[in-house]
């Protein structure tokens, strides 16, 4: 018998769910100093290079600049990008905090 | 530690692989932009195969660059497993070599010359270069070095793979001398007396007295009433000012061989002595000429081509700096008044002064002249005396 296995991702494939996402979780940003900011609710990376970062998230797109920038604990719901980060631009509804 | 692979994949949607990733639900513990088709990935073994998976489904390049935790170590350990055995042998080789005395140094201390038979001795009592270093008796070593001759004190001291033996040579002797038998003070060398004390006898010159060598300074004769005199040992010191000198002379210019350029290459043909000539080059008056032998036949015709090469030469004559000439001369002047002071063994010497006297003279030399004035004791027995002079003619 075939083990089925839960997997997180698949959740984004349900459009209630996709909805509900939309409006409850909005991107969030956690900055510790100038080296690491901490990304919730993000969808997609879109660009990444040591310079510059953009994900996708459902209220638009953030964008961190810096240099030396790299990704730390990729996972589905949050990621850390550790470097140095000189700016952070989020989309209407998105919160910074640090 | 969890385990830990480093790998690379190589692509141009490097983000869209990782989004695929993300879909799949692998988690990356680090990601890095090497270049812009390289990323570099850190991840678990477990996402570290999916991760693999996935590259291989989108034909993807990907390496692994390496692993850390516990099974890299557990297999870096199976590789290297012999480096316990290794670092046991050179353990025990390191000790074997370090429990075994390797050097003996053998060190003098004081004036006193070393005593013969040193070597010896400690290898009567078991120091020698290979003996079992904790069985070493230091003190049985030190019993048999003071029991030679000239020997005043001696110490050994094991270090390690090294041994060091201290040895005191047993110092001259004072000079000894009859308290009854009659002696003068003579003077050493000529100068001019700076001061006198006299401890017994009666003192013959006075401070600023010029005395030659032999000239009695203290008489061994003491006044014992206005028309009795006796006999005594004279005793004291007399310290005189005295002077070394030194004359030397050097040339202001030097020759000097330079090369003219020219050179000439003469070939001739030699078979068991008999030489033909095969090319003729110039003959030079002045050359340093250097010969080659070419093997012609080999090992069965003894056939050569002697080849006489000629470089010709001519000399020069070159103005030599005449600042540094002097100031050479003078130290080389001024270190002969040294060793000659030295060499004298006069008590408390001490220079005073010291200056160097240059004159120019005919045939391109310059003469100079070093005078060390020094302050010394000059009073010495007559015996000794004789003696000095006895070496200077040997010497």
């Amino acid at each position: 018998m075939k083990k089925r296995r839960f997997r997180a991702g698949r959740l984004r494939d349900i459009p209630a769910l996709t909805w509900l996402e939309e409006v409850s979780c909005p991107p969030r940003a956690t900055l510790e100093g100038h080296c690491r900011a901490l990304i919730e609710n993000y969808r997609d990376i879109v660009e990444f290079s040591p310079e510059k970062i953009r994900l996708s998230s459902h209220q638009g797109e953030i964008v961190l600049d810096g240099s030396e920038m790299c990704l730390a604990q990729v996972r589905p719901e949050c990621l850390m990008v550790v470097g140095r980060i000189d700016s952070v631009s989020m989309p209407e509804g998105g919160a910074v905090h640090g | 530690m969890a385990d830990r692979v480093r790998m690379r994949i190589y692509g141009l949607m490097g983000e869209r692989f990782l989004n695929r990733a993300l879909q799949e639900c692998v988690f990356m513990a680090r990601v890095r932009r090497i270049n812009r088709r390289c990323l570099e990935i850190d991840a678990s073994m477990r996402n570290a195969k999916r991760l693999t998976a996935l590259a291989e489904k989108y034909r993807l390049k990907w390496e692994i660059c390496g692993r850390r935790g516990p099974a890299a170590l557990a297999n870096w350990a199976k590789r290297r497993c012999t480096l316990p055995a290794a670092f046991l042998t050179a353990a025990v080789l390191s000790a074997l070599f370090l429990s075994r005395v390797w050097k003996i140094d053998v060190r003098t201390v004081g004036n006193a010359p070393l005593p013969a038979g040193v070597q010896e001795a400690l290898a009567e009592a078991g120091v020698f270069v290979g003996a079992y270093g904790p069985g070493i008796d230091t003190s049985l070593a030190e019993y048999q070095l003071c029991a030679l001759p000239g020997c005043a004190y001696a110490s050994v001291v094991r270090k390690g793979a090294w041994v060091v033996a201290e040895v005191a040579g047993e110092s001259a002797p004072p000079q000894l001398y009859a308290l009854d038998a009659p002696r003068d003070l003579v003077a050493a060398r000529d100068g001019v007396v700076l001061s006198v004390n006299v401890k017994s006898g009666t003192a013959l010159v006075k401070p600023g007295d010029t005395v030659r060598r032999g000239q009695v300074l203290i008489s061994g004769s003491e006044r014992v009433s206005k028309e009795e005199t006796r006999g005594v040992a004279a005793l004291g010191s007399v310290t005189a000012r005295i002077w070394f000198t030194a004359q030397g002379e050097a040339p202001l210019c030097r020759r000097e061989m330079r090369y003219t350029g020219r050179e000439s290459t003469s070939t001739c043909l030699k078979l068991m002595g008999l030489e033909a000539p095969l090319t003729q080059g110039e003959d030079f008056p002045l050359s340093i000429q250097s010969q080659e032998e070419l093997d012609v036949g080999g090992l069965f015709l003894p056939l050569h081509i002697l080849r006489t090469h000629q470089k010709e030469y001519r000399w020069e004559t070159v103005a030599e700096d005449p600042q540094a000439l002097r100031a050479s001369l003078a130290d080389a002047l001024l270190a002969q008044c040294q060793g000659e002071m030295e060499s004298a063994a006069l008590e408390n010497a001490e220079i005073i002064d010291k200056w160097t006297d240059f004159s120019m003279i005919i045939e391109e030399s310059i003469r100079a002249r070093a005078v060390l004035e020094v302050s010394a004791e000059i009073a010495v027995s007559r015996g000794n005396l004789e003696e000095q002079s006895f070496w200077k003619e040997i010497r």
